[in-house]
């Protein structure tokens, strides 16, 4: 997207850029909205689906971010707050998702640690064994880990 | 310790009767802070968005099947239009173009114009048909981003029409004023654009289509 | 001194209504909204002498059990949202920030006004619940909303909310405001490394007040619309999920505590070095670390959802997460102790506050250790220990530090100065009331009472009757201190501009400041804290 360095002008407010600069980002703009509707039709995981579409919306952000808004001539200062609040959500969404995925995986764990209680108990009333019988069988099943 | 003189560089005023590039200076980083908070705001629902279709899947991959794909596309590309003709008109005002300035405005405006007739488009058979904020997860996710989106297309549409009247005073043009009323709303235009690219996937390319 | 010019007007002058509440000067909008705020405090604060008169012996004795709740809610929502998050940066900062860097005001004088308005409007907007009868619609919910209760409680969620949300935008108008003005108008010489400390920690706030309360606002949002369209997006019953509301909840309203706290520690910083004669120890570490407890403030949310059902992993991150705060924080407190060494130290009252906030916020930070710590949280969560931790940060730590920067600024905002003797029994009486309040709270709470109870068994009888004395004791010390302030803004002695011999910018303009602040513009050719130095000269 290299712009015309003749009509490249460090004026006192702002850069002025080439025209050409904003047609070239809107027609890619447009070209990657055809993409991810295109692409949506694919079949994949669901989790690569997001990933492809938000992949290809961080890139049209980031072409409007760079080109319309200037984003390419902003000082480190800008791109700050450009970043700061980004890096926020990315926390917000990965402390949820690892709270998410986490707490299925301690259900997990209970439901089988219930099921094998379950099971143990079955066994040893099958077994006729007595009630003390079920320690017995608990250090048997530890022992053999 | 500190003495007291007259500072060389202008870095002590009150931007009201200081030079103009003070002002814009000022206005642009206000403005970036601004839309920083924006897409926190935004990104509340984005969190609440991806918990839900965690847990439901299969109701979101039912509701987004239900949303009109050429709809939201065309939408999208109006939407993107728009932004084309705001940052035209940025341009504009940074060469002093008067005449220009206006009419990319006005465009803008007319873009805009257009994102709230499709968008009604949308909403009204949904709404008439039953499918209401509440009536299930997706939907009440469907309607609070893209209604919130919408109350900040209005707002942005209300600066614009400001602007668009502004420009033909000349006030952003004329020798020696300040463009930083055009820059700040083209920034925030195209957060609201950029807001809509990520909804656009997110709401009616979920599958099923 | 330039004060005798001919044509000084100090910034008070034109009074009456028109001229205050239109003005766009920095110092009386940080004025205007000191006013506000501590009207808001002094309501808030009998509720809470409420809460405490009713837990003076066990059973129903002055409110039944809803009229408790709504006491302590009220104390809750009043405190937070209309009082202490605006507290220091809005008043002392507003007043402060432009003077201490050398600028006529802040970058948006009209957005400044504004959002004084905003706060108002919200405010009002929260007393709108309490029209109608108390019994049914006053809030009940605690300050935190915490669904599914506040989606199926039939009192005020909805204005308490949307006030809530109103007050989030004038945080943001403010900290957006004081982030241009520290980034664009700082005097010519004010570099980074020669601003103030209060600036730096005013700095630090205003990057949590602009990133979070975003997320707050959502969240109210979403409470709202649940209430009044059954959107279902936080209420298990419709597939939505509670646990989602406490997560972005907490994800604004933990940074929010060093929106109280990080001011507070500025002040403190500002007053040290002035009654110890000796230049702040440490100076890059401290202003530092205020960033740094900023950027790990937002890391630590989930510790208030550690009985929450939340997962094993997000327990223990989160866990880990907490006491990485106590790295910056430890480092200013060491800052602080360092500044003291060997300095020749006068105890005038705000140096008394001072040192009692770093008294105060050392157990408030120590305490906080055990409820990061996941065994023990379980057994602490929602006790009164809880409740004691946060009150000596919230009113040991911020309170404290208020009281104390007010007293500090006070000639420099009125003109006049106060009765010493006065704020001196003030502060003891403030000091020993709220030790007395909270001690027996740390002791109760891991005895197992719970918070937000309106009831208590006959065994907790004593711990809960020294708390309430205590509560009474340091009610009464905020009406001698106030009572003192009063009183030296009509009666009190004509101060100098510079009283204290602080070597701050804003000390070097009249006291009270002229309308523009400086008569010419000052350049700064040293960083702030050069005490050794007028010593040797």
């Amino acid at each position: 997207m290299g712009h015309d360095h003749h009509d490249d002008h460090h004026g006192e407010m702002g850069h002025i850029q080439a025209p050409v600069v904003y047609y070239g980002t809107f027609g890619a703009l447009i070209a990657l909205t055809l993409l991810t509707v295109f692409v949506a039709s694919f079949e994949t995981s669901p989790l690569m689906h997001d990933l492809i579409a938000m992949g290809i919306a961080t890139v049209k952000a980031t072409l409007v971010i760079v080109f319309f808004m200037h984003g390419k001539y902003e000082k480190a200062e800008t791109w700050g707050f450009i970043w700061a609040p980004i890096i926020l959500l990315a926390t917000l969404l990965g402390a949820l998702f690892i709270d998410y995925a986490g707490r299925q995986n301690d259900l997990y764990i209970e439901k089988t640690t219930i099921k094998e209680l379950y099971i143990n108990d079955a066994k040893s009333i099958l077994d006729g064994k007595e009630h003390g019988g079920d320690h017995g069988d608990a250090k048997k099943d530890d022992s053999d880990h | 310790m500190f003495n007291h003189k007259n500072a060389p560089d202008g870095t002590f005023f009150n931007f009201h009767k200081e030079p103009p590039l003070v002002a814009y200076e000022f206005f642009k980083l206000g403005m970036w802070i601004f839309l920083a908070t924006e897409v926190l705001f935004f990104g509340g629902l984005f969190a609440a968005y991806f918990i839900l279709k965690y847990k439901w899947p299969e109701v979101f991959a039912a509701g987004s099947a239900y949303l009109d794909v050429k709809l939201g596309a065309t939408n999208t590309v109006v939407l993107l239009a728009s932004s084309l003709t705001m940052a035209l008109a940025v341009d504009a005002a940074q060469r002093k173009n008067k005449g220009k300035l206006t009419l990319m405005l006005g465009a803008t405006f007319l873009g805009a114009c257009g994102f709230l007739v499709i968008k009604g488009m949308e909403w009204y058979p949904k709404l008439t048909s039953g499918k209401l904020p509440g009536s299930d997860v997706f939907f009440s996710v469907y309607y609070m981003t893209t209604g919130l989106h919408l109350i900040h297309v209005l707002i942005g549409m209300y600066y614009i029409a400001l602007m668009f009247f502004r420009s033909r005073t000349g006030r952003y043009t004329d020798e020696g004023a300040s463009h930083a009323g055009v820059e700040v709303g083209g920034l925030y235009w195209h957060l609201v654009d950029v807001i809509w690219i990520f909804l656009f996937p997110l709401l009616y390319l979920l599958g099923g289509h | 001194m330039a004060t005798e010019n001919k044509e000084y007007s100090p910034y008070l002058e034109p009074k009456g209504f028109y001229n205050w509440f239109w003005t766009v000067d920095h110092k009386r909008i940080g004025l205007m909204y000191l006013y506000s705020i501590l009207f808001f405090f002094l309501i808030a604060g009998l509720c809470a002498l409420g809460v405490r008169a009713e837990l003076f012996y066990p059973g129903e004795q002055i409110v039944d059990h809803h009229g408790y709740n709504v006491l302590f809610t009220l104390h809750g929502a009043l405190m937070v949202f209309l009082f202490i998050v605006p507290g220091i940066p809005a008043t002392l900062g507003n007043f402060l920030l432009p003077l201490m860097i050398g600028a006529k005001d802040v970058a948006f004088p009209r957005l400044n006004i504004l959002s004084y308005w905003v706060y108002v409007l919200g405010a009002l907007v929260v007393l709108g619940s309490l029209i109608g009868p108390p019994g049914s619609s006053w809030l009940d919910t605690g300050w935190t909303f915490y669904t599914p209760y506040s989606i199926e409680s039939s009192t005020g969620v909805i204005p308490v909310t949307l006030g809530a949300f109103i007050l989030g935008f004038a945080s943001i108008l403010t900290g957006m405001n004081f982030i241009v003005t520290i980034h664009r108008m700082r005097a010519p010489g004010m570099t980074w490394h020669r601003m103030p400390l209060f600036v730096w920690s005013l700095y630090s706030a205003s990057l949590i007040q602009v990133l979070a309360t975003p997320v707050v606002a959502i969240t109210l949002l979403l409470l709202i619309m649940e209430r009044l369209l059954g959107i279902g997006i936080f209420s298990a019953a419709m597939g939505g999920d509670p646990i989602l509301f406490e997560n972005m909840f907490w994800f604004y309203s933990h940074p929010v505590v060093y929106i109280m706290i990080l001011p507070a520690m500025g002040v403190v910083a500002e007053i040290l070095p002035v009654f110890a004669r000796k230049p702040i120890f440490g100076y890059r570490a401290i202003a530092y670390s205020s960033l740094a407890i900023a950027l790990v403030s937002f890391f630590v949310w989930g510790h208030h959802l550690f009985v929450s059902g939340m997962s094993n992993w997000s327990r223990w991150i989160f866990s880990l997460l907490t006491f990485a705060v106590a790295i910056p924080t430890a480092i200013k407190v060491f800052n602080w102790i360092g500044t003291l060494y060997k300095g020749s130290v006068s105890f005038e009252s705000p140096m008394l506050y001072a040192c009692g906030f770093i008294f105060l916020f050392t157990i408030a930070g120590l305490t906080g250790l055990p409820l990061a710590t996941l065994a023990t949280d379980v057994h602490l969560h929602d006790t009164y220990f809880v409740v004691a931790h946060f009150h000596y940060t919230m009113q040991g730590g911020t309170v404290v530090a208020l009281v104390g920067g007010l007293h500090f600024w006070w000639p420099k905002i009125y003109g006049r100065m106060f009765n010493e003797t006065v704020a001196q029994v003030g502060f003891w009486t403030l000091f020993i009331g709220f030790n007395a309040t909270f001690i027996p709270q740390f002791i109760m709470g891991y005895q197992g009472m719970p918070r937000r109870y309106a009831d208590y068994l006959g065994e907790f009888h004593d711990m809960h009757f020294l708390s309430s004395v205590g509560a009474m004791i340091n009610g009464l010390a905020y009406f001698i201190i106030f009572g003192n302030l009063i009183w030296a803004v009509y009666k009190g002695k004509r101060a100098s501009a510079n009283p204290y011999g602080s070597l701050s910018l804003e000390w070097q303009t009249p006291s009270p400041p002229p309308l523009t602040n400086f008569d010419e513009v000052p350049t700064v050719t040293d960083w702030t804290y050069g005490y050794g130095d007028e010593q040797k000269a």
